[in-house]
């Protein structure tokens, strides 16, 4: 492959200052997206998912972010302000999980909207507004002239993140990164927006990170899945593949938790004894040894490192076969 | 309580301008208890011999002597003890009245908080001064209408901030849990509602002491409050305006050291609020 | 014949001017486990609250072991707490902050039970810790030393304390994650079995509801739609919200949908007469703009709130 990878991450870490001591939450992560790929970064709270890519946006606030973030082969760690806002909201888009509170309640949504291409295209008002509406109708929003004089609170939280959206893809971005959206939408809600994601992804060729801890959600939309725990990932498959054959013995366990629709009814649902680990606990070597039926004393010693080919990378001592 | 005032501590004791003034308010009101044993003076003997005479170490009154010749160290530390005593009682006063009457209000709602709320609204709107003047007028000067004028004011902000707190907590889970539980209104209030409620309480208590020793040293200054011989920090205060030029310290004495004991509270105050006011994690 | 232990007649909730609860009637057994599912807006919180008399209700009946707890005196229906108790959603919200989690859970002891001695009160609340898995030592300790699991564990050792017959858990599960939700939902179902007592678990997660109930209550806007037993509901759904509810639930691995999606999203306030989900329904006929389908018992002991239930409609495969 000699495309250069939409994103591409280098042992990226990122840490807290508490008073007990530093906090990574991040520990240590490679990834890569490529254009137009979806992937979907699948992890429990804790796992350090939402801080990753907050950390990619520049978001991260007062932690201290190491190592390297590659954005269509420009650095963007240590980059100057200008150059990331160039960026961000414009190539490089975040929609968040709380449609309540990531629109500005007091700016209407035509004038949040058409702020995004004023700034980053140097449109002018009229000509944004314009674009904001053709947008609005993309993403299936009914009455797309009414809506851009309404404010958010008169929005339901579907329409919200159909808004939110609409605002990622004005300046057709490279990558979408979609932090649990449809998380706080109800179920027949979130089936629309999937839907919707699923649609702008072949018509617009953007990639898309896909955040969520619910793997149901991820399976409909990811090309390639990213499992992470404690701050690392832990496994890096085709969705494809991860679904009928895990190797890492997290990601097993975790889809032998998800209870399904069809498949029997069981007395019990399986379960994962312990909780997962909190940033600041103290870990072992593998992190997942304490709840891992396959740990041996070499987890608990020595760190495993993500390997593999580039079809599915595992880090395990002792990956299912 | 073990987490929260453990941690309320420790970031108080981090706070240096909190830590310099409670070491100050300590060192005050040592003083004032432990005071007068250091120095034989009362606050009534006339010394016809040292009639306004100056402050000095080496003389027999510390802080000089007043028109009458009694000693400005004795009668200075009595107005302080009697300022820390007013202060300190009116404030426990106002949180025992304000905090159930706050509570009851914001817990019970619906027409009993409208009426509850009313009243407050009512006394608050009453111009104090005048009032205490009225009561004065017909009742004659005494140190028992000081206690209720002062009470008056004490309880009206400290009610209202509760009911304030109050209205928030009544929204969650714990106190619906409380009720599904089968515990009476009264339980909820004293074991879920007062508990939560402590924070700003105490911080507001902190701050409203100073502002209590004020309003008592401007009715002495009045002349409403503390009558002679007594000594409080109002009335020391009033003398001295009188004598500012031919005896500056009658008036720098007392005034310093209500300057400095407010100044010290309001700091105290400030760093407690803080202490308190971050959230765990 | 079974009495029922909690019998709803025509119970009607108004939030402002909205019914939150709009003539919801259902029966409720002895030792059986319930689900009732809707999205937000469904008004099954209310429902659960109205129940517990933890929110005014404007019109029906709610009886519970023969009494109408809503035309009870209060001092009655605080007696009547003690088997009837609730966990919520959010578990650190549900626990007073300033109070150790061994006094939170003793409260139901100290009310009902105020004869107990203090350490026979210890001695509960440590039996009670070690039953939901934690331990006795921790009853020291303060909410917010604790995981959202851990305090969910603890919001139900303070509800059951007192063996309650009837357990409401209000999407109790819902914030927790994946690996945890499932140690609850067994905790509930072994504290159920052994107690013989009546669940009744509220959540909008379908294929959790469908591993723990026997029965499955379907809430839309205000009113029920569609009663049946867990297998019925599951194989072959027939109300259209039901079917449109099933069909959205994402999968692994992923399925097309059999049924149509349905667009748009609740419009609250809108519904004077008619049936509440005709506006998304794909199956609408002009009669359900004008009648509000009531629920009907098809075959089986299905109840149904739909004016074509009674035609053949394609179950999901």
């Amino acid at each position: 492959m000699n495309t250069v990878p939409t994103l591409s991450v280098d042992e990226l870490s990122v840490s807290f200052a508490h008073r007990t001591g530093t906090v990574e939450a991040v520990d240590g992560v490679s990834l890569r997206i490529a254009p137009a790929e979806c992937v979907g970064v699948v992890g429990e709270s804790g796992s350090g998912k939402t801080q990753l890519f907050l950390a990619v946006m520049g978001l991260a606030g007062n932690a201290s972010v190491r190592g390297s973030i590659r954005f269509e082969g420009k650095e963007l760690l240590r980059a100057a302000a200008p150059a990331i806002n160039r960026v961000r909201g414009s190539k490089l888009t975040m929609i968040f999980q709380d449609p309540m509170t990531s629109l500005t309640p007091h700016l209407s949504i035509g004038t949040q909207l058409a702020e995004v291409l004023v700034c980053h295209q140097g449109l002018s008002w009229g000509e944004a507004r314009d674009a904001a509406r053709r947008m609005l109708d993309r993403v299936r929003i009914p009455e797309p002239q009414r809506r851009l004089s309404q404010y958010p609170h008169e929005l339901s939280g579907g329409m919200r993140q159909r808004v939110m959206l609409a605002m990622s893809l004005l300046c057709e971005p490279a990558l979408v990164i979609a932090d649990e959206p449809t998380t706080a939408l109800d179920v027949t809600i979130q089936a629309q927006i999937i839907e919707l994601l699923r649609a702008m992804r072949g018509e617009a060729g953007t990639a898309l990170a896909l955040i969520s801890h619910d793997l149901a959600v991820v399976a409909g939309l990811a090309d390639r899945i990213l499992v992470m725990y404690a701050g690392r990932i832990v496994e890096d498959a085709a969705a494809a593949e991860l679904f009928r054959q895990p190797r890492h013995p997290y990601t097993a366990e975790l889809l032998k938790c998800v209870p399904s629709l069809s498949g029997p009814r069981l007395a019990r649902l399986p379960t994962l004894a312990g909780q997962p680990p909190q940033p600041g606990d103290a870990l072992q070597a593998c992190p997942f040894a304490p709840r891992c039926p396959r740990a041996a004393d070499r987890c608990r010693s020595e760190r495993p490192a993500l390997m593999g080919a580039s079809t599915g990378q595992v880090a395990c001592h002792f990956p299912l076969p | 309580m073990r987490g929260f005032a453990g941690d309320a501590i420790r970031r108080l004791r981090a706070n240096p301008a909190a830590v310099l003034a409670s070491g100050v308010i300590c060192a005050v009101v040592v003083a004032t208890l432990l005071g007068p044993w250091l120095n034989p003076n009362n606050t009534q003997t006339l010394d016809w011999l040292h009639v306004a005479a100056r402050p000095g170490l080496q003389s027999a009154h510390w802080f000089g002597t007043d028109r009458l010749g009694r000693d400005l160290y004795a009668r200075t530390l009595a107005g302080t003890r009697v300022s820390i005593v007013i202060g300190l009682v009116a404030s426990i006063l106002s949180i025992l009245v304000g905090v159930s009457y706050g509570a009851i209000s914001g817990y019970i709602g619906g027409r009993t908080d409208q009426v509850m709320m009313r009243i407050i609204e009512i006394l608050s709107g009453l111009p104090l001064i005048f009032f205490v003047i009225f009561l004065t007028v017909i009742f004659g000067r005494s140190e028992s209408l000081l206690f209720i004028s002062i009470g008056a004011v004490g309880w009206l902000t400290m009610a209202r901030i509760v009911r304030g707190q109050t209205l928030s907590i009544r929204q969650q889970d714990f106190i619906a849990a409380a009720v599904a539980s089968g515990a009476s209104s009264g339980r909820i209030i004293a074991k879920h509602v007062v508990p939560n409620v402590i924070g700003p309480v105490i911080v507001y208590a902190t701050l409203t002491v100073p502002q209590i020793i004020l309003f008592e040293s401007f009715l002495s200054f009045l002349g409403l409050g503390i009558q002679e011989p007594g000594a409080s920090l109002g009335t020391l205060i009033a003398e001295g305006v009188g004598e500012m030029e031919a005896a500056p310290w009658m008036l720098l004495v007392p005034g310093g050291f209500l300057a400095v004991l407010l100044l010290c509270l309001n700091i105290f105050g400030d760093g407690l609020r803080d202490a308190l006011d971050v959230r765990e994690g | 014949m079974n009495i029922p232990l909690l019998q709803v007649r025509n119970l009607r909730v108004d939030f402002g001017r909205q019914a939150a609860v709009r003539d919801v009637s259902f029966d409720l057994f002895s030792a059986e486990t319930v689900a009732l599912v809707g999205e937000s807006g469904s008004g099954k919180s209310t429902l659960a609250r109205a129940i517990l008399r933890l929110v005014d209700s404007a019109q029906g009946s709610v009886e519970f072991k023969g009494l109408d707890l809503l035309r009870s005196p209060a001092s009655v229906m605080r007696a009547q707490r003690r088997d009837l108790q609730i966990v919520f959603q959010d578990p650190l919200a549900s626990l007073n902050p300033r109070m150790t989690v061994g006094d939170a859970i003793a409260e139901p002891l100290k009310i009902f039970e105020p004869q107990l001695g203090a350490s026979e009160c210890r001695q509960r609340v440590a039996a009670m810790l070690e039953r939901v898995g934690l331990s006795a030592g921790l009853a020291s300790r303060y909410p917010h030393e604790f995981s959202g699991g851990q305090c969910q564990r603890i919001s139900i050792a303070r509800a059951m304390v007192l063996h309650p017959k009837l357990l409401i858990c209000d999407e109790a599960v819902s914030s927790l994650d994946v690996s945890i939700q499932g140690q609850i939902i067994n905790l509930l179902l072994d504290l159920q079995r052994d107690a013989g007592m009546t669940l009744l678990f509220i959540s909008h997660n379908l294929a959790v509801v469908r591993q723990l109930s026997h029965r499955v209550m379907v809430m839309y806007l205000g009113k029920l739609v569609e009663i049946a037993s867990s297998d019925a509901l599951f194989a072959a759904p027939v109300h259209p919200y039901t079917r449109a509810l099933l069909a959205a639930v994402p999968q692994i691995p992923p399925v097309a949908a059999a049924a149509p999606l349905v667009e748009g999203s609740l419009s609250a306030g809108s519904v004077a007469i008619g049936c509440a989900f005709r506006d998304r329904c794909p199956y609408a006929l002009p009669l359900c703009a004008s009648s509000d389908p009531p629920l009907t018992e098809l075959d089986g002991g299905r109840r149904v709130a739909c004016h074509r239930s009674h035609e053949v409609l394609n179950p999901l495969s």
